[in-house]
């Protein structure tokens, strides 16, 4: 079918039920402020537990006083700024003969100490015994990461000279000024103070200038970056306007978590009805109140699964073209049986006449009571087995939402995207590409840093489940290694009603577009062209630290031939291919082992770069905006709907205390999360679907390329069409 | 008509606009002299380098025919006394990676003379300026046979003239070249306005020995340490110049290099640090300089060699701040008050006691 057609879903339409539910239920982030309120300094202070917010009547009292002395010293720093300009004039002559010289290059002397910063801006500047600023001179790292300065060296030794330093700035977005212009952010990183004694004529040399820029961690197989302190040395910080969006937001979703646990402590009687009634009514509680039963009934569960946060992939099943089939596999992660039931999930359903689907068998893999130890025992259900396929569906819309969670929305949008920031902020500086995908990456390395404490690891999810911390580890790294830009194109929708592949298409297509435009423009080509170093090294970043390519046994059996390549004799049709890793191509190789991430180029120089090397580099620019921006925003934004009642989903179900396990009826509530991972569990859907700040259309921040919002409100009614407010796209994964 | 005018107005502010730097490199040349005689020529009664050093006598004679604007001082054909001086810089000991020297004094006395020339190895200098000699001064920090690592750190071009310049284990100080590195002027009879260089060569072509091999330009640039297992002696060097003096003469070739001055002339070509182009500035012969007669411990010692004594015409380069090239010879002109400090002191106090031929090493 055509990509873009548009036909209306009547389901969603304002008139009905779901309709009406979809308006009541929508998040809107015009909250105020109160004159005392508790407060959070940023997203990195929360915990799932109890985050580092101030509540108390002292405390609050003093965050006024404090936030009153913050407004006073941003007053001064701005007025100070207006008297001591820092213009970009040159003071001084400066000649040829007197350099400051020196070599940047990346981490610590352990670790890349090798590993040269090219085209990186350093300047030269002075302080005068009044507190003005003198710019003396500045330049560019070149590819050996060295720089030479050139300064006038009687300026400096002028007696009202009092400080001289070194100054390295990394490159960051590109800020679109309302007239239609755009410059680099430039942002001190490293300061290198120099005696001004020292500075005597010929050369100065500040030797190896190592920065903590952008490091790569160690200690994961993982590419992730090194933030030892985030709210001192991260290399990327949330913008003010974030924190204040977060703070306000977020604080009272939190004082409910604090009541509850508060309530939970002292043994107050809080049940789960009040924990749904305690948090914002979502999708599923509204619908229900207005037509009892109908979130568990088939047509729902088949809809959300296609066009839901869970947005499962829809493959034909290989012994039954008729039907379609998902598969959650989660026995070969480390797990824990003491609480958890963990089966692995696999649902047929059946395309109604409607285009939606309808589920037809469920099978569950693995124990379903907590006296169980078969791990290989599979139970099948249908329709026709009553309240246990109601059981079933539950421990399918949980295992899709734990899926949803770790492998599409951590794995596939935060990892995933973290791994082209790291790559992006270390090499791309002068060439245009820098501008062009800076304002997507940014942010996202803060709050992966944050998800690493409290959503994996010993977070919530590893409390909430059976999966251990080394099991999602396991979870993110098998699910990273199918993860390429190369070849890419969005889910290929299943039918008309298939909404979500339809909107991802849609939004692929503007993207692409935009990206297109962007690189052939002739002034960027020619800054592509001149700076095809950076690409290149850009794309070695990306191919080096890429996490080995994984396929599991039963694809490889399933779709490729002797030689390791994708089967051609038609016995893979079955397979939806578009938005999976290319398995006609050859995986990049480096340290001897085969990479997920194909390289965008393997040219290093401008001169050499030919038509199908701007075709890929069009490619991966197109993938990481789509993944950064929509792919992020439908499986964050989602969450609300899908998993903001607890008894109808959340990221874990216990066995319970029946004979059946966790196959036992919703209102046993021992199948349920306890009370405590209850609450925790609305605090996280709550806090990820609805804070929200740095979105497309509003542009917040103005980093937002103005040519894409223009595609995009061009585009406005055809999302709408396909039930998406081209407001909520995020423009980056902050949250 | 279009009025004349001499610039007056802009003479004085360039007068004033030269004053302060004028004052100050005044002032930090005596301030510097001042700590120089204090502390080391009436305390330790030493140099304040190239203390290890021998000196001979012998004779001068300028060429017949050397081939550029002579000035008159350098009569062609004339002879006249002269003495030779041979240092090691730093340190006492001869089998340590320093700089060599030679200076050479027109006269056979021990200060008194027309012309002194200071030379050493290395056609570039490890500092350049007044400034640049202080951070020299600053960042020696001798310990253990290493200094000035903090200096090299900060200063490549002292690196490069470090290599350049120190010598490791030469056979001996004659075949060894000497130059002066900073220009200085030279006025001849004609009157036109040069630069000249000096230099000092074996008369007879000898392949220079000592100069840095591969594997000691791996050796960071501040360990100037003797190699392990070194067998030479602290005075090798110096008893090796004794010794060849004992058996006859010693000739060298002082030679020039000259650059005719012009108005749009580069301040590079005062940099001692880098060297003027052999091809358009070559090497002219001067003189030869012929040693006969080795100089004990003392006489050598009471030696004094100054920027004063310098024939009008070929004085030093007018110079305005402490970061001029060329007040590196503004200091060492304006420093003969520590030189003299130093003699009268080895007057007062006696004469420091000669390098010994102990195990006591890397000092």
């Amino acid at each position: 079918m055509n990509k873009t057609e548009t036909v209306p879903v009547q389901a969603e339409q304002p008139g009905t039920d779901l309709g009406q539910c979809i308006q009541s239920t929508k998040i809107t982030h015009g909250l105020k402020r109160r004159f005392f309120h508790p407060r959070l300094k940023n997203l990195n202070k929360a915990e799932f537990h109890r985050s580092a917010t101030h509540g108390g009547i002292v405390q609050r009292i003093a965050l006024h006083v404090w936030e009153l002395y913050e407004t006073l010293v941003r007053f001064f720093q701005a007025l100070y700024r207006i008297i001591f300009p820092r213009r970009s004039k040159i003071y001084g002559k400066p000649g040829m003969h007197h350099v400051v010289t020196g070599r940047l290059t990346f981490g610590t002397r352990k670790e890349e100490a090798d590993s040269p910063v090219f085209n990186m801006h350093t300047e030269l500047w002075a302080q005068t015994i009044w507190g003005g600023y003198r710019k003396l001179s500045e330049g560019l790292s070149d590819r050996n990461g060295e720089f030479s300065l050139a300064y006038d060296l009687f300026y400096v030794h002028r007696f009202y000279i009092a400080r001289v330093w070194l100054g390295v700035y990394q490159t960051g977005y590109e800020h679109f000024n309302q007239k239609g212009g755009h410059a680099a952010v430039l942002t001190e990183i490293k300061r290198v103070k120099i005696p001004k004694g020292d500075l005597v004529g010929i050369e100065y040399c500040c030797r190896q200038v190592q920065l903590s820029y952008w490091e790569y961690r160690s200690d994961t197989p993982l590419p992730r970056v090194v933030i030892s302190d985030h709210d001192k040395n991260a290399p990327d910080a949330y913008s003010p306007g974030y924190n204040e969006a977060i703070e306000k937001q977020f604080i009272p979703v939190e004082l409910i978590k604090l009541r509850h646990l508060e309530m939970i402590r002292i043994n107050q009687g809080l049940t789960q009805q009040q924990i749904a009634e305690d948090y914002p009514e979502n999708l599923t509680l509204c619908m229900e109140k207005k037509a009892p039963g109908i979130t568990r009934e088939d047509d729902w569960f088949g809809e959300r699964m296609m066009n839901g946060m869970y947005a499962c992939d829809f493959d034909r099943d290989p012994k039954n073209p008729n039907l379609y089939w998902v598969h959650h596999h989660w026995g070969s992660y480390e797990k824990r049986y003491h609480h958890y039931a963990m089966p692995d999930v696999d649902m047929w359903f059946e395309l109604k006449e409607n285009g939606l689907p309808k589920p037809v068998k469920i099978t569950l893999t693995g124990p379903l009571t907590a006296t169980e130890k078969d791990h290989k025992q599979k139970r099948s259900f249908t329709a026709a087995d009553g309240v246990k396929w109601l059981a079933a569906k539950r421990i399918c819309r949980v295992s899709a939402a734990l899926h949803a969670e770790l492998a599409h929305h951590f794995a596939g949008t935060h990892v995933n995207t973290e791994q082209y920031a790291i790559a992006c902020f270390r090499n791309l500086r002068l060439n245009p590409v820098s501008g062009l995908l800076k304002s997507f990456l940014r942010s996202v390395v803060l709050v992966n840093h944050t998800a690493d404490r409290i959503l994996i690891g010993n977070g919530y999810i590893t409390s909430a489940c059976a999966l251990t911390p080394k099991g999602i580890d396991q979870v993110i790294y098998k699910v990273t290694g199918m993860l390429d830009w190369k070849g890419y194109r969005p889910m290929q929708p299943v039918s008309a009603a298939h909404t979500y592949a339809r909107a991802c298409n849609l939004y692929w297509d503007i993207v692409s577009d935009f990206v297109s435009g962007y690189i052939d423009d002739p002034d960027n080509r020619a800054g592509i062209i001149k700076h095809w170093f950076e690409i290149y090294c850009f794309s070695q970043d990306l191919v080096k630290h890429s996490v080995p390519a994984f396929l599991c046994h039963y694809l490889q059996n399933a779709l490729l031939d002797k030689n390791g390549r994708m089967k051609t004799d038609g016995s893979t049709n079955w397979y939806g291919k578009h938005h999976r890793m290319d398995l006609k191509e050859e995986r990049p190789e480096a340290d001897g082992i085969k990479r997920a991430v194909s390289k965008i180029t393997g040219t290093s120089e401008g001169h050499e770069v030919s038509e199908g090397d701007i075709d890929q580099l069009k490619q991966a620019c197109t993938y990481i905006i789509y993944q950064a921006t929509f792919g992020h925003t439908w499986s964050n934004s989602k969450q609300y709907d899908d998993i903001g009642e607890v008894l109808y989903c959340s990221l874990g179900l216990r066995f319970g205390k029946g004979p059946d396990g966790v196959l036992g009826p919703e209102s046993d509530h021992s199948i349920a999360p306890d009370l405590t991972r209850s609450t925790q569990m609305m605090w996280w859907s709550n806090m990820l679907s609805r804070t929200g700040y740095g979105y497309i259309m509003a542009n917040e921040d103005g980093d937002v390329p103005p040519a894409l919002q223009e595609k995009l409100e061009r585009h406005r009614q055809d999302f709408a069409a396909l039930n998406l407010d081209i407001d909520i796209i995020q423009s980056r994964t902050n949250i | 008509m279009k009025i004349n005018r001499i610039p007056l107005l802009s003479s004085v502010r360039v007068a004033l606009s030269r004053l302060p730097g004028l004052i100050f490199l005044w002032f930090a040349t005596k301030a510097f002299t001042l700590v120089l005689a204090v502390a080391g020529s009436i305390l330790a009664r030493k140099k304040m380098s190239h203390n290890n050093g021998i000196a001979a006598s012998g004779s001068i004679r300028f060429v017949d025919e050397p081939g550029f604007s002579l000035h008159p001082f350098f009569e062609p054909g004339k002879t006249m006394p002269c003495r030779v001086r041979h240092a090691a810089a730093s340190f006492m000991d001869d089998a340590m990676r320093v700089v060599r020297s030679m200076s050479v004094k027109m006269a056979d006395t021990h200060y008194k003379s027309p012309m002194d020339i200071e030379l050493n190895t290395g056609k570039t200098a490890l500092f350049w300026s007044v400034a640049s000699f202080f951070r020299f001064a600053k960042y020696k920090k001798t310990r253990f046979g290493m200094q000035y690592e903090a200096y090299y750190r900060k200063y490549p071009a002292g690196v490069k003239g470090a290599q350049v310049g120190m010598r490791r284990n030469p056979t001996s100080f004659t075949n060894l070249t000497y130059y002066s590195q900073t220009p200085l002027l030279y006025k001849a009879a004609d009157n036109v306005l040069r630069y000249i260089k000096y230099r000092s060569v074996p008369a007879e072509a000898v392949p220079e020995s000592g100069i840095l091999d591969e594997y000691d330009l791996m050796i960071p640039t501040e360990n100037q340490r003797i190699l392990p297992g070194e067998t030479r002696s602290r005075n090798y060097l110096k008893d090796e110049y004794v010794e060849r003096l004992r058996e006859g003469q010693v000739k060298y070739k002082l030679q020039v290099q000259l650059h005719e001055a012009s108005d749009d002339d580069d301040d590079e070509i005062f940099n001692s640090c880098r060297e003027w182009d052999e091809t358009s500035h070559p090497w002219m012969d001067l003189a030869v300089i012929t040693m006969t007669k080795p100089l004990d411990w003392a006489e050598s010692t009471r030696m004094i060699f100054s920027m004063r004594h310098l024939p009008v015409g070929l004085g030093i380069i007018p110079s305005y701040s402490v970061f001029d090239y060329n007040s590196l010879n503004y200091l060492r002109k304006h420093s003969d008050f520590a030189r003299f400090a130093r003699v009268w002191a080895i007057r007062l106090f006696g004469m420091p006691p000669e390098i010994p031929d102990n195990d006591i090493r890397n000092s």
